[in-house]
C-alpha cells in the first residue's frame, strides 16, 4: 500500500491512539480489500472509495486488541462487552447465547497461540461493518451453528407462540391424508418457484418472525414496500397453489376447497413435521422432474 | 374464500419455511452478514448473498438470531421518512386513540407532560427464568424525551376541535363496547375458553370521554402520539387500579403491581412492535401494534397472541374486558372481537 494512502487512513482511523504499528494497520486494510473486492483489479479511485467507506476507527481498535494492546482491550471491554451480552440475552433468553458470547469473548482475547503469536478472532474483522454489528453477527452465527450441530434448531422456532390453527369441527374425511400431501407438495413447489427476494422476505417474516422494519433494513426497502410485497407474494402463492392443485392433481373446485380445509384441520392436531417432510419430498421430486424436463428440452436442437 | 385461504396459507408458511439447517460452502460468514446489515455489500455481492440466503435455512436462522439480538432503536431511513409523510393523516387517528385511552394515564397525565420518561429500571426487572437481569455495568438505552410544555401549548388550539370530535366518537365507541359486552356476557357460558385465559372479572367500563380534561389533553395526546411511534417508550398502560400497570420496555412487556416502583418482565418480545394498549381491569391488558399484532392477558402475566386476520398496523385499541375489544387500523377500519380475539369482525366506522 502506498505510504501516503496508509498514512492518511491511519490518521483518519486515529490508530495512533493505540500506538498501532502502521504495517499492522495496512495489513488489515489489504486483507479487507482482498475479501471485499475478491481479488479483482481496482483503480486507485475505487480503492480509496472502498477504504474510506470502512469503519476505520473500529478497525484500528480491533487491530490493537488483536495484538494485545492493553488500553485498547480495556476500551473494548468497557464499550462493547455489555452490548455483546445484551445482544446474546436477546437472542436466547435462556442463556444459551450468553455462553456463546462468553466463549467468543475469550477467543477475541486470543487464548490460542500459533508460532508464539496470539490468535485473536479480531483478525477476521475487516471494517466493512461497525464492530458492534460484527460482534452481534458473530454471536448469531455461533449460536445458530451450535444449535445446528446439536440438531436442536428445528425445535427452536416453535417457541414463538404463534397461534395454532383451530381444531377440526367436522368429521374426518378419509381422503384427507391425500389432500394434505397434495397441499404440502404444491405449497413447497410454489415457494420454490418464487424469486429469491420474495422468498427471503417470506422466510424472514414467517420463519424467523422478523419485523417489517428489520426486513426493510436487510433488503434496503421501505417498510411499506416490504408489507406490500409480502401481501403480493402471499396472493401469488395462493393462486399458484390453486392452479397446481387443479392442473397437477386434477382436483375439482370442491376438492381444492377440501385441500385448504384439511390443512387447517390438521395443523393443530397432527404431527406437522411428518406432513411437511412428505410435502418436501414430493415437492423436491416435482422440482427435479421439472428441471429434468427443462434440461432435456434445452438439449433439443432448436 | 380467498381471505380464508390466505389465512390458512399464512399458518402453513410458518411451518413450511422452517427446515433443517445445513451448513454449505456457500453459507454466509458473520463478517459478510454484518457487512450486509450495514449496507456495505456491492449490488452483485448482495444479489449472490440474497439468492443463497433465500433458500438456506441455516443462514435464515442466522438472520433471525441477528435480528433478535439487534436493538430495536435502529430504524431504516425509509421507515423514518414514512412516519414523516403519513404523519399528517395518522395524527387524527392517533389523537382518537389518545382520547379514547386517556383514562389509562389519568393518574399520571400531569407528570407525563412535564417530566421525561424514566428509563427501564433494569435492576428491578425480575425476568421469568434465568439470565434476564442485566449486569449493573450496563447502561440502559436512553429513552426519548417527552414533549416539552411549549410544544404542547402550541399544539393545544389545533387539537381542541379534534378532541371534541374524538370525544364524541369515543362516546359512540364506548356505547358499542357496552352493547358488545352485554351481548358477550349473555353468550359467555356457551363459548369455550382459550387455555391461557380464564373468565375475566366484570370490569368497569373506561370513562374515556368524560375523563378527558382539555387543559391536560393536548400534552398527553402529544406524548401518546410520540409513544405510539416509539414502541411505548413513554406511557405506562395503567389499569383502573393505578397500582397495576404495564409497559413495553427494551426486552419486552413489563408489569408493575406497585404503581410503577418495580417492574417484572412478563413477556419477551420478538416480533412486531407494540404501539398501543389498554387495560380495562386490574389484571386485564390488551396490547397491539404493527402488522396486526394483538396480545391479551387476563391474569396480568400470561399473554395470548390474537392477531387481526391481516397484517396491518393498528392505530388504537379499546376494550371493556378480556373478551371484548375494538381496534382501529391505520387506514381507519375498525375490527371488533367478542371472544378474546379468537375471531375479529369488521364493524362500520
Amino acid at each position: 500500500m502506498e505510504a501516503r494512502r496508509a498514512e492518511r487512513l491511519y490518521n483518519k482511523a486515529d490508530a495512533g491512539r493505540w500506538k498501532l504499528p502502521v504495517e499492522v494497520f495496512t495489513n488489515a486494510l489489504e486483507r479487507s480489500s482482498e475479501k471485499a473486492l475478491a481479488g479483482r483489479a481496482s483503480t486507485d479511485t475505487e480503492l480509496d472509495r472502498y477504504y474510506d467507506s470502512l469503519h476505520l476507527q473500529d478497525l484500528a481498535l480491533a487491530c490493537a486488541c488483536a495484538i494485545g494492546h492493553e488500553e485498547a482491550w480495556d476500551h473494548f471491554v468497557r464499550e462493547f462487552r455489555p452490548a455483546m451480552y445484551r445482544s446474546a440475552d436477546a437472542i436466547d433468553p435462556t442463556g444459551g447465547a450468553r455462553d456463546v458470547a462468553q466463549a467468543l469473548y475469550a477467543e477475541l482475547f486470543g487464548l490460542r497461540e500459533r508460532d508464539g503469536i496470539r490468535q485473536s478472532v479480531f483478525r477476521y474483522f475487516h471494517g466493512r461493518s461497525s464492530l458492534a454489528t460484527w460482534l452481534r453477527s458473530l454471536i448469531a452465527q455461533r449460536w445458530v451453528d451450535r444449535h445446528r450441530e446439536t440438531k436442536h434448531l428445528s425445535s427452536l422456532p416453535d417457541e414463538s407462540g404463534a397461534a395454532p390453527l383451530r381444531a377440526p369441527t367436522r368429521a374426518i374425511d378419509p381422503d384427507r391424508p391425500r389432500y394434505v400431501a397434495a397441499m404440502r407438495a404444491v405449497l413447497a413447489a410454489a415457494i420454490a418457484a418464487l424469486a429469491p427476494r420474495d422468498r427471503l422476505r417470506l422466510a424472514c417474516y414467517y420463519a424467523q418472525e422478523m419485523t417489517l422494519a428489520q426486513i426493510a433494513k436487510l433488503t434496503g426497502e421501505h417498510e411499506a414496500t416490504v408489507s406490500r410485497q409480502l401481501a403480493k407474494t402471499r396472493r401469488a402463492i395462493r393462486q399458484d397453489v390453486e392452479q397446481r392443485l387443479a392442473a397437477d392433481h386434477h382436483f375439482s373446485a370442491a376438492q381444492v376447497e377440501e385441500c385448504f380445509a384439511s390443512l387447517m384441520d390438521d395443523a393443530g392436531n397432527l404431527d406437522l413435521g411428518e406432513w411437511l417432510d412428505a410435502g418436501r419430498s414430493a415437492a423436491a421430486q416435482e422440482v427435479r422432474k421439472k428441471s429434468d424436463v427443462a434440461r432435456s428440452m434445452s438439449r433439443e436442437p432448436s | 374464500v380467498s381471505k380464508d385461504r390466505d389465512r390458512i396459507l399464512e399458518e402453513a408458511l410458518k411451518h413450511e419455511l422452517r427446515g433443517e439447517a445445513v451448513l454449505t460452502p456457500q453459507c454466509v460468514d458473520a463478517e459478510t452478514l454484518a457487512a450486509w446489515q450495514d449496507g456495505a455489500l456491492e449490488a452483485a455481492q448482495m444479489s449472490t448473498v440474497e439468492a443463497h440466503v433465500s433458500s438456506c435455512t441455516r443462514c435464515q436462522a442466522m438472520l433471525g438470531a441477528f435480528a433478535r439480538g439487534t436493538p430495536d432503536t435502529q430504524s431504516t431511513a425509509g421507515s423514518q421518512s414514512t412516519v414523516r409523510w403519513w404523519r399528517w393523516w395518522l395524527a387524527p387517528i392517533a389523537a382518537g386513540a389518545a382520547a379514547v385511552t386517556l383514562w389509562m394515564v389519568v393518574p399520571e397525565q400531569q407528570e407525563l407532560a412535564t417530566r421525561p420518561p424514566q428509563p427501564p429500571a433494569a435492576a428491578a426487572i425480575e425476568a421469568p427464568g434465568a439470565a434476564q437481569t442485566k449486569p449493573a455495568s450496563e447502561t440502559p438505552v436512553p429513552a426519548p424525551a417527552a414533549p416539552s410544555a411549549r410544544d404542547a401549548n402550541t399544539a393545544r388550539p389545533a387539537n381542541q376541535e379534534r378532541q371534541r370530535a374524538e370525544a364524541r366518537r369515543a362516546d359512540r365507541e364506548q356505547q358499542e363496547l357496552k352493547d358488545a359486552a352485554a351481548a358477550t356476557q349473555q353468550a359467555a357460558s356457551s363459548l369455550p375458553e382459550r387455555p391461557s385465559l380464564s373468565a375475566p372479572p366484570a370490569a368497569p367500563l373506561p370513562q374515556a370521554a368524560a375523563g378527558v380534561r382539555e387543559e391536560v389533553a393536548a400534552p398527553a395526546i402529544a406524548a401518546l402520539q410520540k409513544s405510539a411511534r416509539q414502541n411505548f417508550a413513554a406511557a405506562d398502560i395503567v389499569s383502573p387500579n393505578p397500582a397495576s400497570r404495564w409497559r413495553v420496555a427494551e426486552l419486552g412487556v413489563e408489569r408493575s403491581e406497585d404503581g410503577g416502583r418495580t417492574w417484572t418482565l412478563v413477556l419477551l418480545l420478538d416480533g412486531p412492535a407494540l404501539t398501543v394498549g389498554t387495560s380495562p381491569a386490574r389484571t386485564v391488558a390488551w396490547l397491539a401494534g404493527r402488522s396486526g399484532v394483538v396480545l391479551v392477558t387476563n391474569d396480568g402475566a400470561t399473554f395470548a397472541r390474537v392477531d387481526l386476520p391481516e397484517a396491518i398496523d393498528i392505530a388504537s385499541i379499546t376494550a371493556s374486558d378480556a373478551r371484548t375489544a375494538i381496534v382501529v387500523t391505520v387506514d381507519g377500519r375498525r375490527f371488533q372481537t367478542n371472544d378474546s380475539g379468537r375471531t375479529w369482525r369488521r364493524i362500520p366506522a
